[in-house]
C-alpha cells in the first residue's frame, strides 16, 4: 500500500472511529479548547504510529491504546477545570459542561473524581468491552479488572449520594 | 445513581456531537503540540550551542592567539567540556523524548516502557556529569601543575582550591538538577503515579 492509499484508509478508518476518540477526550479533559487539542493529538499519534499496524489486531483495539495512551501519559492537561474539588473529595460546583454535546453533566462530574486508570476502566466499560478486550487495551488482568471495577461501582455509588 | 444507568445514559449522549470542524489532512500534516513534542523542540535547540561555541569563540580565540594556543588554553578547555556534556546530555534527552512519545501497545505496558526509559536516562545523566565533574577538576590540577606552576600558581593553598572548584562546580550541579527537574522528573513522578494505580 503506497503512501496515499494508506492515508484514504487512516482517514477513513478515523471518520468511522472519531465517536470512540471524541469518548476518550471527553473522559479526559474539561474545556472545549483542550478537548480539540488532545482530540489532534490522538489523531496524530495514530497516523504515526498506523504504518506498524498490524491487521491482526482490531483497529478499534489498537485505537483505544494510542487514544488512552496519548491522554494519559503524552498530554499534560490544562488546569482550568470548570470542577472545583474540594478538601473532602466533594465537588463544590457541578459545572453544566457539556450541554451543548448532550453528555450528562451529572455522569461527568462523578467520572472527574475517577484517577487516570479508574476513568479508562469505566468508559471501556461503559463501552460495553468484554474483559478480555479491557485487559489487552489496558494490560491489567482481567481478574484485577473485576476487582476494579467493584470499588469503582461503590467509589461512583457514593459520590453520586453526595452530590 | 447506578453505574447501569449511566450506561444508559452515555450511549445516548454523543450521538449527534460529532461535527467536526477540523481537517484530518491538516492534523495528520501538522505537527504535535503536546508538552513533550514542545521538550523536544527545546532540546534541538540546545543542539545548536556546542557547534556555535566552537565556531564562534574558537574561532576567535584562534584568531587571535593561534590555534595551537587556543586547544590549550584552559578555559577554552573547560568551556568545551561543559558544552560538550550539555550536548552530549541533549542528544539523550532529544531520544529519549522521541521515544517516550511513542503511543503504541497496552497502557500498562506502556507506562512501564516509558518509566524505564526514564530510569535508564537518568543513570546516563549522571555518569556523564560525575564524569564531567570529575574530569574538570582534574584537568584544572594537572594543569596548574605542568604549565603554572613556575609562575607561583600552583603555590595557591590546596583547600583554597577546592574551595574554589566547589563554588563554581556546586551551581552548575544545581542548575542541571533544575533542569532535569522542569523537563523530566516531573514526568516520572506522574508516570510512576498512574503505574501505582493499574497496579
Amino acid at each position: 500500500m503506497n503512501q496515499q492509499e494508506q492515508h484514504t484508509v487512516f482517514t477513513g478508518l478515523i471518520r468511522e472511529y472519531e465517536r470512540m476518540i471524541f469518548k476518550v477526550c471527553f473522559m479526559y479533559t474539561d474545556n472545549p479548547e483542550d478537548r480539540e487539542d488532545l482530540y489532534q493529538e490522538i489523531v496524530l499519534q495514530a497516523w504515526k504510529g498506523y504504518k506498524n499496524f498490524r491487521a491482526e489486531a482490531k483497529f478499534s483495539t489498537w485505537l483505544y491504546q494510542v487514544s488512552l495512551n496519548t491522554a494519559i501519559t503524552g498530554f499534560k492537561k490544562s488546569k482550568r477545570s470548570p470542577l472545583q474539588h474540594t478538601a473532602d473529595g466533594g465537588v463544590s460546583e457541578i459545572a453544566d459542561v457539556n450541554d451543548d454535546y448532550g453528555y450528562p453533566a451529572q455522569l461527568h462530574s462523578a467520572i472527574a473524581q475517577l484517577n487516570e486508570i479508574e476513568k479508562a476502566i469505566v468508559m471501556l466499560y461503559l463501552d460495553s468491552k468484554p474483559y478480555e478486550e479491557m485487559q489487552e487495551i489496558l494490560g491489567i488482568a482481567t481478574g484485577a479488572l473485576r476487582v476494579k471495577m467493584t470499588r469503582i461501582k461503590e467509589k461512583l455509588r457514593t459520590i453520586t449520594k453526595n452530590n | 445513581m447506578e453505574l447501569e444507568e449511566f450506561k444508559e445514559m452515555y450511549n445516548s449522549s454523543l450521538a449527534g456531537a460529532l461535527v467536526l470542524s477540523t481537517d484530518l489532512n491538516d492534523v495528520i500534516m501538522g505537527k504535535s503540540r503536546g508538552p513533550l513534542a514542545k521538550l523536544e523542540k527545546n532540546l534541538v535547540q540546545l543542539l545548536y550551542i556546542l557547534p556555535i561555541f566552537i565556531i564562534a569563540f574558537g574561532g576567535i580565540v584562534s584568531l587571535v592567539i593561534g590555534f595551537g594556543e587556543t586547544v590549550r588554553n584552559p578555559v577554552f578547555v573547560l568551556l568545551f567540556i561543559i558544552f560538550f556534556s550539555e550536548f552530549l546530555f541533549s542528544v539523550s534527552s532529544y531520544f529519549t523524548v522521541k521515544k517516550m512519545q511513542d503511543n503504541i501497545g497496552d497502557v500498562k505496558g506502556a507506562l512501564i516502557n516509558k518509566i524505564a526509559m526514564l530510569k535508564r536516562f537518568f543513570k546516563w545523566h549522571l555518569i556523564i556529569y560525575i564524569g564531567l565533574f570529575l574530569l574538570m577538576p582534574l584537568y584544572l590540577e594537572l594543569n596548574i601543575h605542568f604549565q603554572f606552576t613556575p609562575n607561583g600558581v600552583g603555590k595557591i593553598n590546596v583547600f583554597i582550591r577546592l574551595a574554589w572548584y566547589v563554588l563554581i562546580f556546586f551551581p552548575l550541579y544545581k542548575i542541571k538538577q533544575e533542569q532535569l527537574r522542569l523537563n523530566f522528573t516531573w514526568y516520572l513522578d506522574e508516570l510512576n503515579g498512574v503505574l501505582e494505580q493499574a497496579e
